[in-house]
């Protein structure tokens, strides 16, 4: 079994309940609107709401509140976030009853909708990002952001080449589960806490759907025994993607 | 005096052979012609003229260089590598000096060119570039941050590297004062001695990213000033408030 942890005591805010949606200008920094629903967590009505956009160093700090009555500002324009980036929030729930603020529940790796609502309710789990690698491909860039991205380099047509080309499709994204997993159950040997919505946990479930057992407990069990379930999830994940039938298929019209 | 331009490209990567060649041992001096070089260099949209030897810490060098770049687009200036690596060159004597006998002993590439923000290396090395992390720090905690930025401009200390690495400390003015209060001499304007110990005895900068990381779990950190982070820290840090 997956096995949850919260040391923490936070209360859990789903992803489907906060969805923030960004409006670009012309010129000029970006503003953000943003739907919080809490129904459903138990929080004092008096905690104090709080959305956080972050990107590299810089911040900015939006009072959304109270839990009992969710106010959104009247200046939501995001002129301290670094331009031309990806921008993230992490909504907090805070009782400031006391002389230090405590966290009573947070979300964390809200990516903002930057589509008109089309894509509001999709979380990718592995984000791409075009950029220049020099003679690599690809990689995956387990240091910036607080998720893993498949970085690919750029060359001509390579949006297409990643979205819908098979040669693509079989050699990359297997390649990256297996990196993926691996790096969450050997490299960071951490349980996944599926309570906390991280990127790890999205992942284990993600895995999950492709192996009968659970992932193997990383403190009773042996690297061997984590590596040859990361090697069982990627096999089921290319029968279920019929990758290979793909690739030759492809190769076939290729060289028709 | 000089009016600021950004390095182009091709600027940029001759700049990056010659610190090559001075990694080599060659006693090269820099290659100012560069800095105007009709296909090295490019004019900024906003005039802005600049002085030589007018800095010797990152703070007085984050503080003019916020001063004389006030008028330009902000937009302009962080994301502008060509004009953080102009900067470098026209400033290498203060970044790179020269030992008595001519040579020069550069530090990596990133203190001195900044990488483009979409390249994947911009976000692991933009706080470590010599002018743009003291810039970058002394914007977001104008009048503090003095352990990060205490330092002679040609440095990088542990202090940065631990600090303006952790985007949730370096943001968080509340953590940064905390980390003045603990760790920085006001008398000398210098880091307490030992502060930077990579041994994690009690009390000092790495001991106190491991328990402001805990209590990131539990307090609202970003709402409480750098006085109420120390009076939460436990009694390790106690003499370092205190020294």
């Amino acid at each position: 079994m997956i096995r949850r942890f919260n040391y923490t005591k936070r209360k859990v805010i789903r992803r489907d309940q906060v969805a923030v949606q960004l409006v670009t200008q012309p010129s000029g920094p970006a503003s953000f609107n943003a739907t919080i629903r809490l129904d459903g967590v138990t929080l004092p009505a008096d905690a104090r709401l709080y959305l956080e956009a972050h990107y590299k160093s810089s911040y900015m700090r939006f009072g959304f509140g109270t839990v009992g009555a969710i106010q959104p500002p009247a200046e939501r324009v995001l002129n301290e976030i670094d331009r031309g980036s990806t921008v993230l929030f992490r909504l907090k729930a805070v009782d400031e009853s006391g002389t230090h603020g405590r966290i009573l529940a947070e979300l964390d790796d809200i990516v903002a909708d930057e589509s008109g609502g089309a894509e509001a309710d999709r979380y990718c789990i592995l984000p791409v990002r075009f950029t220049e690698l020099g003679q690599e491909i690809w990689r995956i860039n387990f240091d910036e952001g607080p998720r893993p991205i498949l970085e690919v380099n750029r060359f001509e047509g390579v949006e297409n080449f990643v979205k819908s080309d098979p040669l693509f499709a079989s050699l990359v994204f297997p390649a990256a589960v297996r990196e993926i997993l691996t790096h969450v159950l050997v490299v960071r040997a951490e349980e996944a806490d599926v309570d906390g919505d991280g990127w790890p946990s999205l992942w284990m479930k993600f895995a999950s759907r492709f192996h009968a057992e659970p992932p193997p407990d990383v403190e009773e069990s042996d690297v061997q025994a984590r590596l040859d379930w990361v090697d069982d999830v990627v096999r089921a994940f290319c029968q279920t993607q019929t990758f290979r039938d793909r690739l030759v298929a492809a190769r076939k019209e290729d060289t028709a | 005096m000089a009016e600021i331009r950004r390095l182009t490209e091709q600027g940029t990567e001759a700049f990056r052979a010659y610190l090559g060649e001075l990694r080599a041992g060659k006693p090269l001096a820099p290659p100012t012609d560069l800095l105007v070089g009709a296909v090295t260099s490019m004019p900024l949209t906003t005039r802005v003229n600049i002085e030589r030897d007018v800095f010797t810490t990152r703070l007085e060098a984050a503080q003019y260089l916020a001063r004389i770049l006030g008028d330009v687009d902000r937009g302009q200036v962080d994301h502008n590598p060509g004009l953080w690596n102009w900067l470098s060159l026209f400033y290498f004597d203060r970044l790179c000096p020269p030992a008595p006998d001519g040579t020069r002993r550069p530090g990596r590439d990133y203190r001195y060119i900044l990488p483009p923000i979409d390249d994947p290396e911009h976000f692991r090395h933009y706080y470590r570039h010599l002018l743009a992390g003291a810039y970058t720090v002394h914007r977001l905690h104008p009048g503090k941050a003095g352990v990060l930025l205490c330092g002679t401009v040609d440095k990088f200390d542990d202090f940065n590297e631990q600090l303006a690495s952790r985007q949730e400390f370096v943001s968080n003015p509340g953590i940064i004062e905390a980390a003045d209060v603990l760790y920085f001499d006001a008398s000398s304007r210098k880091p307490k001695r030992g502060a930077a110990s990579n041994k994690r005895r009690p009390g000092t900068l790495r001991r106190f990213i491991d328990v402001i990381q805990q209590f990131d779990l539990t307090y609202d950190l970003y709402s409480l000033t750098g006085r109420q982070i120390v009076d939460l820290l436990p009694e390790e840090f106690a003499r370092w408030a205190q020294r």
